[in-house]
């Protein structure tokens, strides 16, 4: 009878061989719904929370009729707490995003938005704004990172092709050396060498609007984008040949990614400093739970990231005595976290 | 509905037209030498040489994913390389000899993606596409593995998802790089037969092969990679002679003939006509099962 049973429900299987790649489908869409309910009660829910407790009914009060009894609250809300908490979940959706990407167009596994040494650029263009001592580091940062992987593409990109091992050997070598480069600077400041080393291990604090104004529009244009070529990303994943067979340019979607990509990272990093482990983390938990079909994992990993750094973010600013780098918690919670993935797929080969 | 058969007979018969072509990676060493060639619909064409031959540059020469140093090459009359590559991808698949995916994509997932020439920028895969997919893995016998993660299967099975994608292509013209060199020899016969019945539909396939048992079955005409150049036979029968094999391999192959004198790759209908059973399988294996 249990035979008869099993037979018959492998045949209804092989009958629709679709109804798993819908039911993934499905799944994927109910989980993007409850990230984003998650984020919307979190966002409230933090405003709120911190050394200034505001009950969450003020909170939604502050928001929406943008008047309160209490003018210290609405400042609290809307000039301190309001940018940071934005500011962390832009920066954990773009780094999120970037990761799913670049894992897609380098078709390595291990990549993150800093394998291609944009980070390592942008640190290092920070700490010489420091060093030389600008009030305002980001620029010099930003632009710093959009230099070091125009010299990664243009050191991994021969005549005709744009090879993702060459690309990533070539971010591996530009970012030792601009790390190398900012070793440097951290030995020539000596004693106020703290206000580096913040920044290089990743902090939201003192996050302001300006910071924001120059984030939103390069991780919208970034978001545009991902949708765009999420579709274009599975076929890269058959690799360069197949996927020039099957009519789409590997080379152009490569660099033209990169391109836009970078400058939501460079944004990001010259902004937060280098937040570790959001990239690499986020688009393998959701490929773990939901399969690499990039029309559905992108964007539940820039939900999933903003999730991810507004929570730890929060975390470090509400809950600790003292300001920790953010860049430290999810590092140091991320990786013990990779690690029990690792273990849990076991047998799951990328 | 027109025909092929029909109207404008040469001019859509006629599918690719290699003029003069020459192709060299080092100029020292030139792979293909002022190549006069034909290939036409309607007809299987087995490459045939050594390792390092040439076999697969020229697969990719006709897939447009090189391009000739001199010479041109077209298709239906036109450059090959004026054409769009998603328009390309419409006419010509292509089945690499190495097929790997890099991510843990299912089995349905990757086949589907062979429908991503017809589909519209920025839209989803059509219904159709969807039947298309179900469809073409029930023909190649892999319903049962399309939950599987194409990193978590066989070899051979990886080389049968391969075939399925560009089958899934639904291209005039197959350009297929060692597809038997991981299958067992049911599959290998099943898949020579379905290529067999595309071709007599019209398509044109396009083959390199290392088994010498497999080729003239699947083979119509005959093209031998040598070093001094390549030469074609269309009549497969005088193509599988010992004399050329052994000019080409430097090996003595001998054919064994027929009572009627025939060769034996003669009698291809009776050899590949069983067709593979899926479900068969799966009973048997749940009943062997159920025993213990």
């Amino acid at each position: 009878m249990m035979t008869h049973f099993g037979l018959t429900r492998e045949r209804l299987e092989i009958a629709d061989s679709s109804r798993v790649f819908f039911e993934r489908k499905k799944r994927a869409r109910i989980l993007t719904f409850i990230l984003l309910g998650g984020l919307a009660v979190l966002f409230f829910f933090f405003c709120g929370s911190g050394f200034i407790h505001i009950p969450f009914l003020d909170v939604l009060a502050i928001m929406f009729k943008q008047t309160s009894e209490n003018q210290l609250w609405q400042d609290v809300v809307f000039n301190i707490r309001l940018p940071r908490i934005l500011g962390s979940m832009l920066i954990g959706g773009i780094l999120a995003g970037c990761g799913t990407l670049f894992q897609a167009v380098l078709l390595n596994p291990l990549a993150s938005p800093f394998t291609l040494g944009i980070s390592s650029g942008a640190a290092f263009g920070g700490s010489l704004a420091l060093y030389l001592g600008f009030q305002n580091p980001v620029f010099l940062a930003f632009f710093w990172g959009l230099v070091s992987l125009m010299i990664v593409i243009l050191l991994g990109g021969t005549r005709k092709t744009l090879h993702p091992t060459r690309l990533i050997l070539s971010g591996v070598i530009v970012s030792s050396i601009f790390s190398a480069g900012i070793s440097f600077l951290k030995y020539l400041f000596k004693e106020e060498v703290s206000s580096v080393l913040f920044w290089i291990m990743g902090s939201l604090a003192g996050l302001t609007w300006q910071n924001i104004t120059l984030l939103l529009p390069f991780s919208v244009i970034l978001f545009i984008m991902l949708g765009l070529v999420s579709d274009s990303l599975n076929i890269l994943c058959l690799g360069d040949d197949q996927a020039l067979q099957l009519g789409l340019n590997p080379v152009f979607i490569r660099l033209f990614t990169l391109v836009i990509s970078s400058f939501a990272i460079a944004a990001a990093v010259s902004i937060g400093g280098v937040i570790g482990f959001v990239g690499l983390i986020v688009p393998h938990l959701f490929r773990i739970l939901i399969g690499p079909d990039h029309r559905l994992l992108l964007p539940i990993s820039i939900i999933g990231g903003a999730l991810l750094l507004l929570v730890a973010d929060n975390i470090v600013r509400a809950f600790f005595q003292l300001e920790i780098p953010v860049g430290v918690i999810t590092t140091l919670l991320g990786g013990p976290f990779f690690c029990f993935l690792l273990v849990k797929s076991e047998g799951q080969k990328y | 509905m027109l025909s092929p058969g029909k109207i404008g007979r040469t001019k859509i018969l006629m599918s690719y037209s290699l003029d003069n072509l020459s192709f060299y990676y080092l100029p020292k060493k030139p792979i293909i030498k002022n190549l006069h060639l034909e290939l036409e619909r309607g007809c299987s064409y087995v490459l045939l040489g050594t390792n390092g031959s040439g076999k697969t540059t020229f697969l990719r020469i006709l897939n447009g994913l090189l391009k000739p140093v001199f010479g041109s090459i077209r298709l239906n009359d036109t450059d090959l390389h004026s054409y769009k590559r998603s328009k390309i991808a419409q006419l010509v698949s292509f089945v690499p000899q190495n097929y790997t995916v890099h991510f843990p994509f299912t089995v349905y997932e990757t086949v589907l993606m062979g429908r991503y020439p017809y589909k519209a920028n920025f839209s989803d895969y059509s219904q159709k596409d969807h039947q298309t997919t179900l469809s073409i893995l029930e023909k190649t016998g892999l319903s049962e593995l399309a939950y599987k993660k194409i990193t978590e299967i066989s070899g051979g099975e990886k080389q049968r998802v391969a075939l399925a994608r560009s089958l899934c292509q639904q291209t005039p013209i197959l350009l297929l790089d060692e597809p038997f060199s991981n299958l067992d020899i049911h599959y290998s016969l099943f898949f020579i037969r379905l290529f067999k019945d595309l071709v007599q539909k019209g398509s044109l396939v396009v083959t390199s092969v290392h088994d010498l048992i497999m080729a003239p079955l699947l083979a119509d005409k005959v093209l031998f990679f040598e070093p001094q150049g390549i030469s074609l036979y269309t009549d497969k029968e005088k193509a599988f002679q010992p004399e050329i094999l052994k000019r080409v391999f430097k090996v003595n192959i001998h054919f064994p003939h027929l009572d009627d004198g025939k060769q034996w790759f003669s009698s291809i209908n009776a050899m590949t006509n069983n067709q593979p059973s899926p479900s068969s399988h799966v009973v048997n294996q749940h009943e062997g099962l159920s025993k213990f």
